[in-house]
């Protein structure tokens, strides 16, 4: 069942087009993620499918009621600021209660409510304090819990972690993530962090200058970008990039990347090759292993750096006038200058067309 | 133990007589004599103003203006308060003194929110045209009184409230809104604006709003509006004098007819009291409400 349905959306100012022709379907139940860098359009999105923006033109239903003209409060959701916009006057209760006293419920209603929430939430015991007596992780509990109670029909991040320390932004993701499969609602989560969108997603969007790149599952976009955009915008290092042509040699068809010749028989083209097409081969550090013996396909490279990150090593390996940078285990760690032997995992890798940087 | 009586090179330094220390002494000092001088600049008339308010007539008239006085009396303020000859009645200045209240506190007060009201919708809920009415009210504040007068003699006299307390109310509002709005609405652009959005979510209106969010935060700029409009309203004179008739006088008209006045003796304690009364309402206002400052009122509701 379709929740929520963006039609035909555009947004200017002036004559700055902010949105270009957006057009979403969001099934109930889905957690989507808004990806893109800083300026695309994400938060924009956002805060017209709150109706706290008005669209240019085009249309946006909650819940099967078109609510183009709807005013935010109208629209049943709840939103989660990236300030966590507490009011600071007054208390954590106050604040949670705030919203549906405005709807003119009984105290005696809101009250268990509020305190269900706030235990689920591990703030029962911080309701009388006031915002400025709590830490960032504290307020921002506090600002999904004010969401919470108001059990709406979707919820609207955006970049609620983004003032939050790296520790306890992952924790904080963990428990959105595990908020979500409790009570399934539907939410769209604007974010620029990668991280954040790969693991929570059910569905990622991938936004760049007002226009959607990609829709689809967190793996999929991650494997299977459409575009040059999305597949550097993705992964962190990012994937390789080897230029190049293609050739077709009597029913096979090769990438010649200058330093190495890649096999693509196992390649599944989204559009005929042709034989000379100007492409760029993509592939993930990941992808680029230690040989162990067996591998399909095999380089021999010299390493030009190696980094430690804890979990991995990070090599970058010259390949031609070119670098590129393979992901190896912590076991592994080649000396600098003395080449070592790396396998491609073919199975992944993505060709895009130079001119179109389409993935074909 | 005698590493305790070694000096250690950061003893020396830090210490009592280096030139450095000297120097910041010296500067500390003219810095002190400069407040002290430019202090007595400005509390040197007050202090004439009450000791002379407190000496009988023989003790003014045989000179001595700085000295204390050396058979202090009341009489003066009571003469001031109650019974001195203001134009053809001798009434004092109370009569007057509660005319400038009913006159400046429903004033001060109207003009206060509807700045408020103008400040938030014009930093808080963007309209087209907004940035011109904000640069009109604006340029409001720079409006000579005296060019205003007879359009303003003109209007009241229309809405028949020429020569009446209620005339001198409503000047007052208009003129107060130009300033009270651009205070208001500079501090309200620094309330953030995902608070707005929030409440507007959780079904907040304009007012809900503004009453339950914005205003709370605003202790601070609510009283420094108070005490500018209090001051202006209270202090004036132009409108009072052009607009006001013998029955509305506010303090300010009823002072100067009082010191100005050119029948017998010019009682200078007498009008050193009622000097006094006068600017007592404003200055009670800066000591009640001058500390009250509130910082960091917002501190919560973002990043912090």
């Amino acid at each position: 069942m379709i929740d929520i349905r963006i039609s035909n959306c555009n947004k200017s100012y002036g004559s700055l087009r902010v949105l270009k022709d957006i057009n979403l379907e969001i099934e109930r139940g889905e957690f989507i993620v808004l990806l893109g860098p800083s300026g695309c359009g994400k938060s924009t999105l956002l805060h017209i499918v709150a109706g706290l923006d008005r669209l240019s033109s085009g249309e946006i239903e909650i819940g099967g009621r078109d609510v183009t003209d709807v005013e935010p409060k109208d629209r049943d959701i709840a939103m989660v600021f990236q300030s966590y916009a507490l009011y600071p006057t007054m208390s954590v209760r106050s604040n949670m209660e705030f919203g549906l006293r405005m709807r003119g419920k009984p105290l005696s209603e809101i009250r268990p409510l509020v305190e269900e929430k706030a235990r689920m939430l591990h703030i029962d015991h911080l309701l009388d304090r006031r915002p400025s007596q709590l830490s960032g992780g504290q307020r921002q509990r506090v600002a999904i819990g004010r969401a919470l109670v108001r059990d709406p029909k979707v919820f609207l991040f955006d970049e609620p972690l983004s003032n939050l320390d790296a520790k306890l932004r992952a924790s904080m993701r963990t428990e959105i993530k595990k908020l979500h499969l409790t009570l399934g609602t539907t939410a769209i989560y604007v974010t620029h962090d990668q991280l954040e969108a790969m693991t929570l997603a059910t569905r990622m969007v991938v936004m760049k200058a007002g226009e959607i790149q990609q829709v689809g599952k967190p793996e999929e976009v991650y494997h299977r970008p459409v575009n040059l955009f999305v597949a550097d915008f993705l992964g962190n290092p990012g994937m390789n990039f080897m230029k190049g042509h293609l050739r077709i040699d009597g029913g096979h068809v090769v990438a010649d990347v200058g330093a190495a010749t890649i096999p693509l028989d196992g390649y599944a083209f989204a559009t005929p090759p042709a034989d000379g097409q100007a492409v760029v081969v993509g592939l993930r550090p990941e992808s680029v292993q230690p040989a162990t013996g067996g591998e399909a396909f095999v380089l021999t490279l010299k390493p030009t750096l190696t980094e430690h990150t804890g979990s991995d090593n990070l090599v970058v390996l010259a390949m031609g006038g070119e670098e590129i940078v393979g992901k190896f285990p912590t076991e592994t760690l080649p000396k600098l200058g003395e080449p070592v032997t790396v396998s491609f995992d073919l199975g992944r890798l993505s060709v895009f067309d130079a001119e179109t940087e389409r993935r074909i | 133990m005698p590493a305790s009586t070694q000096v250690t090179p950061q003893a020396t330094r830090s210490g009592w007589l280096t030139p450095r220390r000297r120097k910041a002494i010296l500067t500390r000092g003219v810095l002190y004599l400069l407040l002290v001088i430019i202090a007595l600049f400005f509390a040197g008339p007050l202090y004439i103003l009450l000791s002379t308010s407190f000496k009988t007539m023989p003790e003014i008239q045989s000179g001595g203006l700085m000295t204390l006085p050396h058979e202090p009396t009341v009489q003066p303020w009571v003469t001031a308060w109650g019974e001195a000859c203001i134009g053809i009645t001798c009434g004092g200045l109370k009569g007057y003194f509660g005319n400038s209240m009913v006159m400046t506190i429903p004033a001060v007060l109207i003009s206060v929110m509807i700045g408020a009201i103008n400040g938030y919708a014009l930093a808080k809920w963007p309209f087209p045209g907004a940035r011109f009415v904000f640069a009109a009210l604006v340029a409001g504040n720079f409006v000579p009184f005296q060019v205003v007068l007879a359009p303003v003699a003109v209007t009241l006299r229309t809405l028949g409230l020429f020569g009446s307390v209620e005339g001198l109310i409503l000047i007052h509002v208009i003129y107060g809104i130009p300033i009270t709005t651009m205070l208001f609405r500079n501090f309200f652009l620094s309330v953030p604006n995902d608070l707005i959005k929030a409440a507007r979510i959780d079904g907040a209106g304009f007012f809900w709003i503004f009453f339950r969010i914005v205003l709370p935060l605003s202790p601070s700029v609510i009283v420094v509006a108070l005490i500018l409009q209090f001051t202006g309203i209270w202090n004036d004179f132009l409108f009072a004098v052009s607009f006001s008739n013998p029955s509305s006088a506010p303090m300010t008209v009823a002072l100067n007819n009082l010191v100005n006045s050119n029948f017998g003796v010019k009682e200078y304690n007498v009008h050193m009291a009622a000097t006094v009364i006068a600017a007592a309402p404003t200055l009670i206002l800066y000591i009640l409400l001058g500390r009250y400052f509130l910082r960091g009122m917002t501190a919560g509701a973002v990043k912090g």
